[in-house]
This record gives structure tokens, C-alpha cells and sequence, in this order.
């Protein structure tokens, strides 16, 4: 449990650090782009577009269900989904890449797997502004319901960091293991209720492996964000999925925070 | 010259009459060489005590990974790039490092600057280190104005105070428009002085230049070497690796001759250097055969180095004490082990999670 600690502490100790790596980041990455950031916004609205001419007009997934419009539904799930694939992905290599450059100086490592994190959450409030724009448009009115969005976007960050301390390691370790990620993350995508309502589409015949694929820990945080949007449900309708997820969440990042510290001094030779 | 005395091992006293000018130092003894006396009375910075590095000569990673979570199950070849090294060194010291190519020399600055661990030994640090490595650390695809800005970011300054220095570090690089040119545009002479600039502007405690200041041209040499005696004067620790005899001459004031994983001697620099040229002198007029069979010996030594030999070195010190003595020789690897009681919470929250889903699949709740 110390472990958890002594990584945590140094994400609180260099968390303006962060910031501005990130800040950094952004801005260096489309240095060359006339349009600049912007691409961060047209790149999800062109794909958030392509799911609902598939999902919502061709095969008409639906209008609306229980007085939600799908659309509203497809891109508040986007928006999170987006958020939370790039920033697990990205921070899966984020310390293999970088380590070359840090070895050599006193530098945290710890914190890149966060700057990852950080770097996508202004891109991912603009498409959940324009997600709830459009739920509010299309007739959903907000709650207090809204509030609940606090605690999940906190638990996507603390999901966000266990995982990613946890990968960023492993792929310094076994260079494989981002490529095995990349595939099942290709399935997750599928399991976590991003574009389909997958339980709905396997009906009450399959209930039970419905629920199991709602257990996963994306599906828990998409639906949630929904859920504080869309007024669905409250945090404490579902216990269950609190207990399976604030536990899966404890267990890697234990795990994650050991194996970093335990290898992190061998990092430059390994890679 | 007869067939077996050409494959012959060299021994010191070989009967050719090579007698090597001096040897080094009983390593038991490294603790007596001048250079770890404290003349000014200054406050300890850096204190290495039996350090050593063992280089896990596995090809493969995972080799070298298993060499990391296995330590005593030891793997076949195994080098020593250092055999256990001791010294003192003080604030204000300016510690210059002399050695042939492949002696240790940068596997014992790479130790100290943090970027490796020692395998085994004690290294006291006070104060913040930064390597300056010409090489290291520069992305090519951005400007040499946004490498310095990266770099300043990482090393945790605030926009503010890089923007307040900016100008200063592009200034001192000599770059003139070529700042603005992605590195990878840059000569090996710019990427050093680049740098160089970025380095001499973190102000650390302990400051540890690797082959820094022979890459640029005379000019920006001498500016560098200019700036490092302003460091001097401030009282910062420095250590300085250089083939240059000359720059380490003007510049040190102590010297530390590693060879071959050892400390050979470690005094002023004045002394160390005429005993360093004398032996580069007596080397460089050994016919080749002997000089290979020399430098294989050694390398041999290296290789067949083990734990026991330290630890009969380390038993011989008469300068520590019995309990550091026991914590030197053991190995630093690898952090613990997870402790009982967390693999108890890693179990018990694995089972939780298993009977959270089971809950919810099967009863819906």
C-alpha cells in the first residue's frame, strides 16, 4: 500500500510539472497545422459522425428509447470513450518512448503516463459540451443528476492512472504486451457500450451475459458519464459495479505501483 | 622470443622486464588515497562506498530481465564494469576522471547522475546532479528554442522563469538562426553546444560533464571551460571526464584514474596526471602481443569477478565498520518483494471483484 503512495505522491508533488508538459505537448504536436488544435475537435466529430449515419440513420439503431434520442446518447458515450481509449493508449507507451530522453536527468517518470491523461481532457470536455448541447437540444433536460459527473471523472482519472502506471511498465518490460492491448482494446470498444447498447441487442434470452459485459470497467465509466447527463440513474443504483470496479482499480493499481517502482531504476537498461 | 611466452598471460613482474610503472592501489586501501582527505573542511557531497556495476552479458531482454528478478541465480556471463570503487569527495571539489576507453568511466558518472543503478555498495548523494551529455535528451523533430523549452519544462521550471532565461541560453549557444532549425538539421558540433547551453543554465549542486567540451570548436570550448570556472567559483561539485589532459589539467584540481573497474589512484591532479602519463608512456612502447595479453588479463578479471572476492575486499577495510560492512556487500537490486499483507489485499480484492460480478450477473444486482 506504500507503494501506492510514493507513486501518487509524486503525481500531487509535480502536478503543475504535468500541466505544462502537457500544455507543451499539444502545442508541439500540431506546430505544423495551419488549423492547430482544432484537429483535436474535427477528428471526434468526423468519427462521432460516421457511428450515427451507421448506427443511428442505416441501421437505425433507433429514435429514441425511453424518451432519450440516440444521438445525444452516441456522442456523450463518445466523448468518453474517446477520453478514455486515447489516454489508456497513449499512456500504455508513454514511458518506453520517453525513457531515452529522461535517463539522464532527474525526472520523474512516474508522471507520463498522467501527461498522456492530461493532454486529452480539454479535447474531451469540448465533445461532452457539444454532446450534452445536443441531448439538451433534442429534449433532455439536466438534473442534479449532473453532479454525479464529479465522481466519475474522478474515477476515470484514478482509473487512468492505475492503468497506466500499470501498462506503461509491463511495455518497457515486454514490448508485446502493447500490441495484445491494442487487440483487446479493439474488442472493448464493442463491450463498453460506446455506440450499441449491447445488452439491449442480446435481449432478455442472454441477460446474463449482458450483465457480465457491463461489468467491465469502461462500460462502468461510459455509462456513468450517461447516466449524469442523461439523469438514468443514480451512482448508488448499482453496488455491485462500484464494488467490481473501485476493486479491480485498487488491485492493478497496487500492483502497478509496485512493479513501476520495483523496475523503474532498470528502465534505461531495458529499453 | 620463444611461441608460449607470446600467448603468455602478463604477470607484473614478467621476465621481459616490463615492470609497470606502478600498481594500483590495494583496493582495501582505496580510502587512504589523498584525494579523499578533506584539506578546507568542507561539507561531504558525494560519498561512494564499494560501488560496483555488473553487466548482465545476456543477449536477449528477456535474459536481462530475468538477470534483474533473479540475482542469485546467476547467468552465465557477467561483466564487471566496476569492481567496487570508493571515494570522498567534498564541496567545492572539482574531481577530474582520467582512463582508457572502457575503463568505467561513464558507467560510474551514469551511477552517480542516477541514470543506472549500482549493483551493489553505498552512494551518498547531497544535492541535485545533472549529467551533461551531449547527446542525450534532444528531440529532432522540434527547434533547438523548443528543445530548450521541453527540456527546461522537465526540469521542472515554470513558463515564467523559462521565459526570463531563454533568451540567455539561445544566446550562449552561438546558434544564431539555426536555433529555430529542428535539431535534427544541427551538426554534431551545434547539438553540443545546444546542450551544453541548456545544461550550464539548470544551476544543479553537482554538475558531472561527460566528454562535453571536445566536441565543439576551440572557441566555444573555451567559453564553456570559462563558464564551468564560474561553477568553480560559486562552489559547486564538479566531475569532469575528458580525454583532453590539457582541459582537466587547467581545470581540476583532483583526479581520480579508474582502470578497468578500479580506482588506480585518486590525489591531486598534478601528481595523477604525470603517474597517468608515465604509464600511458610504458604501455604505448609494449610490443602488441604483450599489450593485448595485458589488456585481455584484465578484461578477464573483469569477467571472472564474482561476489566473494568483493566481499573478502570489502572484509579487509579497515575504515568501516562491521554492520556497514554487511549492508555494502549486498546487493541493491530490485526492490522488495510485495509484502504478505499486500498480497492479502491484491487476493482479497481480486476475490471481491469476482463475487461483485458473480452478484450482479446472476442475481442482477
Amino acid at each position: 500500500m506504500k507503494q501506492i503512495w510514493l507513486v501518487l505522491r509524486e503525481q500531487i508533488k509535480y502536478f503543475p510539472v504535468i500541466l505544462r508538459l502537457a500544455r507543451y505537448e499539444t502545442r508541439a504536436k500540431y506546430m505544423d497545422h495551419s488549423l492547430g488544435v482544432l484537429w483535436d475537435i474535427i477528428n471526434p466529430v468526423m468519427q462521432i459522425a460516421t457511428y450515427w449515419l451507421v448506427f443511428g440513420v442505416g441501421l437505425r439503431q433507433g429514435g429514441a428509447t425511453n424518451g432519450i434520442p440516440y444521438i445525444g446518447w452516441l456522442v456523450i458515450g463518445q466523448a468518453a470513450w474517446l477520453f478514455l481509449n486515447t489516454s489508456f493508449m497513449d499512456a500504455t507507451w508513454s514511458i518506453r518512448n520517453n525513457v531515452r530522453q529522461v535517463s539522464k536527468m532527474n525526472f520523474p517518470i512516474s508522471i507520463m503516463p498522467s501527461v498522456r491523461t492530461w493532454i486529452n481532457v480539454i479535447p474531451f470536455f469540448i465533445t461532452l459540451g457539444v454532446g450534452v448541447a445536443i441531448a439538451v437540444v433534442s429534449g433532455v433536460h439536466l438534473t442534479m443528476h449532473a453532479w454525479q459527473f464529479i465522481y466519475y471523472f474522478f474515477a476515470m482519472l484514478v482509473f487512468l492512472h492505475a492503468l497506466g502506471i500499470f501498462n506503461a511498465t509491463i511495455t518497457v518490460l515486454f514490448p508485446d504486451y502493447q500490441q495484445l492491448i491494442q487487440t483487446i482494446m479493439r474488442f472493448v470498444f464493442w463491450f463498453s457500450g460506446a455506440v450499441i447498447d449491447i445488452a439491449q441487442k442480446l435481449g432478455p434470452s442472454h441477460a446474463r451475459i449482458g450483465r457480465l459485459i457491463e461489468m467491465n470497467p469502461f462500460y462502468y465509466l461510459i455509462s456513468g458519464v450517461r447516466d449524469s447527463f442523461l439523469s438514468t440513474g443514480w451512482i448508488w443504483d448499482h453496488p455491485s459495479q462500484n464494488i467490481a470496479f473501485w476493486s479491480f482499480v485498487l488491485v492493478v493499481l497496487l500492483l502497478g505501483s509496485h512493479l513501476h517502482l520495483k523496475f523503474r531504476a532498470y528502465f534505461a537498461d531495458l529499453v | 622470443m620463444t611461441e608460449d611466452m607470446k600467448t603468455a598471460v602478463y604477470e607484473p613482474n614478467d621476465p621481459r622486464g616490463l615492470n609497470e610503472p606502478f600498481l594500483p592501489v590495494s583496493v582495501a586501501k582505496q580510502l587512504d588515497l589523498p584525494g579523499n582527505q578533506n584539506t578546507l573542511n568542507s561539507p561531504l557531497k558525494v560519498s561512494g562506498r564499494y560501488i560496483t556495476k555488473e553487466y548482465d552479458m545476456g543477449t536477449s531482454r528477456n535474459e536481462k530481465i530475468q538477470a534483474i528478478l533473479n540475482p542469485i541465480k546467476a547467468n552465465k556471463e557477467k561483466f564487471w564494469g566496476l569492481k567496487g570503487i570508493s571515494f570522498d569527495v567534498y564541496e567545492g571539489d572539482v574531481v577530474g576522471v582520467v582512463g582508457v576507453n572502457g575503463s568505467g568511466k561513464s558507467t560510474l558518472l551514469n551511477i552517480l547522475s542516477g541514470a543506472l543503478v549500482e549493483t551493489s555498495g553505498r552512494l551518498k548523494i547531497k544535492g541535485q546532479t545533472s549529467l551533461l551529455s551531449v547527446w542525450d535528451g534532444l528531440r529532432d523533430n522540434l527547434t533547438g528554442l523548443e528543445n530548450i523549452r521541453l527540456k527546461s519544462l522537465m526540469m521542472g521550471l515554470s513558463n515564467k522563469e523559462i521565459d526570463n532565461q531563454i533568451d540567455d541560453i539561445a544566446e550562449f549557444s552561438e546558434l544564431g538562426k539555426f536555433i529555430k532549425q529542428p535539431v535534427k538539421n544541427y551538426s554534431s558540433g551545434m547539438r553540443s553546444k545546444l546542450g551544453f547551453s541548456i545544461a550550464v543554465h539548470q544551476d544543479p549542486d553537482i554538475m558531472i560533464i561527460d566528454e562535453a567540451l571536445s566536441v565543439g570548436d576551440q572557441t566555444f570550448t573555451r567559453k564553456a571551460l570559462n563558464k564551468m570556472k564560474e561553477f568553480k567559483a560559486a562552489g559547486k561539485t564538479i566531475f569532469f571526464v575528458s580525454h583532453a589532459l590539457g582541459q582537466i589539467e587547467e581545470f581540476t584540481d583532483k583526479t581520480m584514474w579508474i582502470q578497468y573497474g578500479e580506482l588506480r589512484a585518486y590525489g591531486d591532479t598534478k601528481t595523477i596526471l604525470q603517474e597517468y602519463k608515465d604509464w600511458t608512456k610504458w604501455y604505448n612502447q609494449l610490443d602488441d602481443d604483450v599489450k593485448k595479453s595485458y589488456v585481455d588479463a584484465r578484461k578477464q578479471a573483469q569477467n571472472d569477478f564474482n561476489r566473494d572476492q568483493l566481499a573478502e575486499r570489502i572484509a579487509a577495510d579497515r575504515h568501516l565498520s562491521d554492520g556497514e560492512k554487511k549492508k555494502i556487500a549486498r546487493d541493491n537490486a530490485v526492490g522488495g518483494r510485495l509484502s504478505w499483507w499486500n498480497w492479502l489485499i491484491a487476493f482479497s480484492g481480486t476475490g471481491v471483484m469476482i463475487y461483485a460480478v458473480y452478484l450482479y450477473m446472476y442475481l442482477g444486482r
